[in-house]
């Protein structure tokens, strides 16, 4: 119990014992009094008195009653400890009744955000300069350098693995040969796995994905009777599962099956990091479990009551666990919190996890958005990850790279409220306090980002500068300058129509943007950062023609790992879909189109006009996924066919056709 | 055997004592009572009659304007304001008188009427209730709803005058 919680007893103790002490005393006193009266013979009307003891009494019983529900409500508790950390924000579960009490106060309005497992960020599997012995590689698109992200295609420069998006069952292995060919190898097929994404790391490929089972029933020991599951869905159960296999060999080293739903993941050296939704159901063990096989022999084991964290006044929609598996050992570790869903940002010492809810305020007059963001430090020696602290911001963010750490301090973009047009756009900064679970925040700006109802598009941080996209009419790009916490900057705005949706920092003063023209078409723009109020140019990939109507779009609109990009390398190049409608001929012309960008800010023009890779045989379920980049040569994905572009030629080289069941 | 007439106004007063005290009465056409005494009998008797006695008992107060004749029985208490000693009665209210206060409580301690502060004395037998105070006094309710406080130091002699001992 805390200093005010005894304070408060010792008060409510003297005031119960005044209360009993002046009863007795009066009752002596008027004993005397009678016996007074008896012996003089003086008889008076008696008068019974019902309103002092019962107001005695009442504020005897309020006065314990009200003491009572604070010691049970735990509100004089001291502060618990938790990972040599104060806690403020979160509490320790501690068993499975604290934990379902907690659930049934957060159940009611509810928002699933799939964050999906997106990410990327510039250069990832190396971006190492052209050698002998090292390939110049360009591959995933990843935010944080060293901090990898999955994707669908990944390669080392000597092997490339390749998951088209619709085909989930398979996965391509090729080789890439001295002079840039391509011999396949065999890959895995799967019957009952679906294959989300996959991490190439040098000895493993490790692949996140769903398991499909066959479950119209299943034995409940509880109620000893068969049951239907309760997330049963057409029959089938799917569970998320995480397997590591043997790059070479392709056989199954390891296998965990979790009753979480994987939401998104990191690798670091030779640690998965795993983040976790737990659909937190009614019946049945909350506690996130973990099924792992290896060797032949299967061991289950469970987050413990004493590593869920709750949170007081943040709606429990979820349960998220923060996992570390090492790849090696396949040790796990496992920290889990209640409360918001959303998406992940990870650098190499830290996971923010950013979780995004709707509440209503009082008398359900006007709704906001809330963002509760939780930090996890992470220790890549033992894999450990520790909850460091949280805070609660207003508006909401929309991917991970609305969060960005510099110099030990958090920044994070949040974007004015759903259903609250007056609420305004933020940046706050965040810093955490070393002896408690919470994220101090250390600067705000909270004035000028975006027009009034605008809201945040997109956002890149670059050192101790944040551009920052709005949009309702037309898109102005902020950038800001964070170098001094007490007087952020706006430094400069441009605007344009149309949005952005992402950014990647291009040296030091320019910017390279993709996102939406005026037409809700695909465009990518460049950027100066200082002193200029338009973009400097733009390119739109629906250009418009006299008799013609197009339309179009791209997954890099949304998926950053879409995009294939290297300042270094100078290129910009990511697939769009279009689709024309000609008013005469009325042809309705779809194709999928690998647009290649050169781009030289010295240059005139400085995007220059595209290289366009085409796969023929692309419709509908047959569009082009992704491109890498190894040795000048460019190499383009789709379910049907490779085809690679020699960036020194400018010409395509060879079109490698893949096995396509579901076609033939 | 003696017979005693008891005069309709005292009935009142000797109620419950003529219930307990097994004597014979008998009523008179006029309301007037008579008691039928004998030696086993006497000690109510004496009982009733100073009781009769000092309900009867009154006493004569210069006031700024003359005299004034009051009961006894009726004082509730009496306050010294300023220079004004107010008497508190129950028949004729209040009664400006010009005697001082330590005159009185000397003269009316016979009658169970007692200092209880520096400027209070209070008829003992009007008291319906004591409350103590959380400052250490005593607060009186009177009949007719009127509430004193008898001081911290007069709590002890207030005591003794209730008559009975004990520690408090």
């Amino acid at each position: 119990m805390n200093t005010i919680g005894i304070i408060l007893s010792i008060l409510v103790g003297l005031v119960v014992s005044y209360i009993v002490f002046q009863m007795i005393y009066e009752y002596i006193w008027n004993k005397r009094l009678k016996s007074y009266q008896k012996l003089n013979n003086i008889t008076h009307v008696k008068t019974i008195r019902y309103v002092l003891p019962l107001r005695r009494s009442l504020i005897a019983v309020t006065s314990i009653v009200i003491l009572f529900v604070f010691i049970v409500t735990g509100t004089f508790d001291l502060p618990q400890i938790y990972r040599d950390k104060q806690l403020l924000n979160a509490r320790i579960a501690g068993s499975e009744s604290a934990l379902r009490e907690k659930l049934s106060l957060g159940n009611g309005y509810r928002i699933d955000v799939w964050s999906g497992i997106d990410a990327v960020q510039e250069d990832s599997v190396g971006n190492n300069a052209p050698s002998s012995e090292a390939p110049d590689v360009v591959g995933t698109n990843i935010q944080v350098d060293g901090v990898d992200e999955a994707d669908i295609v990944k390669t080392d420069g000597y092997e490339i693995f390749y998951k088209p998006q619709y085909q989930s069952n398979r996965i391509y292995k090729f080789n890439v040969e001295t002079d840039g060919t391509l011999t396949q190898l065999p890959g895995l097929e799967f019957s009952n796995v679906y294959v989300q994404e996959f991490y190439l790391t040098d000895d493993y490929l490790v692949i996140i994905g769903y398991k499909e089972e066959l479950l119209e029933q299943y034995f409940d020991q509880s109620s000893d009777a068969l049951m239907m599951p309760d997330y049963y869905f057409y029959g089938y159960r799917y569970t998320s599962t995480v397997m590591i296999y043997d790059r070479d060999t392709l056989t199954l080293n390891f296998e965990v099956v979790t009753n979480g739903d994987i939401q998104t993941h990191r690798i670091i050296d030779n640690i998965l990091y795993l983040v976790l939704y737990n659909n937190l159901h009614n019946t049945g063990d909350l506690r996130p479990s973990f099924e792992s096989t290896y060797n032949n022999q299967t061991q289950t084991s469970y987050v413990d009551y004493n590593e869920i964290l709750i949170f007081d006044g943040i709606p429990a929609y979820a349960m998220t666990t923060v996992t570390s598996l090492n790849l090696d050992t396949y040790e796990m570790h496992h920290e889990t919190v209640v409360g918001a869903s959303g998406y992940l940002y990870m650098t190499k010492d830290a996971i923010y996890i950013a979780g995004i809810y709707t509440y209503y305020h009082l008398f359900g007059l006007s709704v906001s958005s809330g963002t509760h963001i939780i930090k996890f430090n992470l220790d890549h020696q033992t894999g450990i990850v520790n909850y460091a602290g949280s805070k609660l911001l207003q508006g909401y963010v929309l991917n991970q790279f609305w969060m960005d750490e510099y110099q030990g301090n958090l920044r994070v973009v949040t974007s004015l409220s759903w259903g609250n047009l007056t609420d305004k756009n933020r940046l706050y900064i965040l810093k955490e306090n070393p002896e408690t679970d919470a994220l101090d925040q250390i600067g705000l700006l909270d004035e000028g980002i975006g027009k009034p109802e605008e809201r945040v598009t997109a956002v890149r941080f670059d050192g101790n500068v944040a551009y920052v996209v709005t949009f309702r009419n037309t898109d102005p790009l902020y950038t800001i300058d964070l170098s001094n916490l007490k007087d952020i900057k706006i430094l400069n705005e441009v605007e344009e129509p149309g949005y952005n949706t992402y950014l990647h920092v291009w040296g030091p003063n320019h910017l390279v943007g993709i996102g939406y023209d005026a037409n809700f078409n695909v465009k990518i723009s460049v950027y100066g950062t200082t002193n200029t109020t338009e973009p400097l140019e733009t390119y739109l990939i629906s250009q418009p023609v006299d008799g013609e109507y197009q339309w179009s779009y791209s997954e890099a609109l949304h998926n950053h790992k879409a995009i294939l990009i290297s300042p270094s390398h100078g290129f910009v190049a990511f697939a769009a879909n279009k689709y024309s409608y000609n008013t005469t001929t009325h042809d309705y012309v779809y194709t999928s189109v690998y647009y290649l960008f050169y781009i030289d800010f010295e240059g005139n023009p400085i995007i220059q006009e595209p290289f366009m890779i085409e796969h023929e045989t692309t419709n509908y379920a047959n569009q082009i996924d992704r491109g890498i980049y190894i040795n000048n040569i460019f190499y383009t994905f789709s379910s049907s066919a490779i085809v690679t572009f020699n960036g020194t030629t400018k010409l395509v080289e060879h079109i490698y056709l893949l096995s396509n069941p579901e076609q033939s | 055997m003696i017979k005693v007439i008891i005069d309709k106004s005292d009935l009142t007063l000797i109620t419950d004592d003529l219930e307990s005290s097994n004597l014979n009465t008998t009523n008179l056409e006029d309301g007037s009572v008579a008691l039928f005494i004998d030696d086993d009998t006497y000690e109510p008797l004496e009982e009733i009659l100073r009781k009769i006695t000092s309900s009867r008992k009154q006493y004569l107060f210069e006031t700024p304007d003359g005299w004034v004749r009051l009961y006894i029985k009726d004082i509730l208490f009496i306050e010294s304001f300023g220079i004004e000693i107010i008497i508190h009665t129950i028949q004729n209210g209040r009664v400006l008188i010009k005697q001082p206060l330590y005159q009185l409580e000397d003269l009316l301690k016979p009658y169970q009427i007692i200092r209880i502060g520096k400027s209070y004395l209070v008829n003992l037998n009007k008291i319906l209730y004591i409350k103590p105070k959380l400052n250490a006094k005593l607060e009186l309710e009177l009949i007719g709803g009127l509430k004193i406080d008898v001081s911290r130091s007069y709590v002890k002699s207030f005591k003794n005058a209730l008559g009975i001992g004990g520690s408090l």
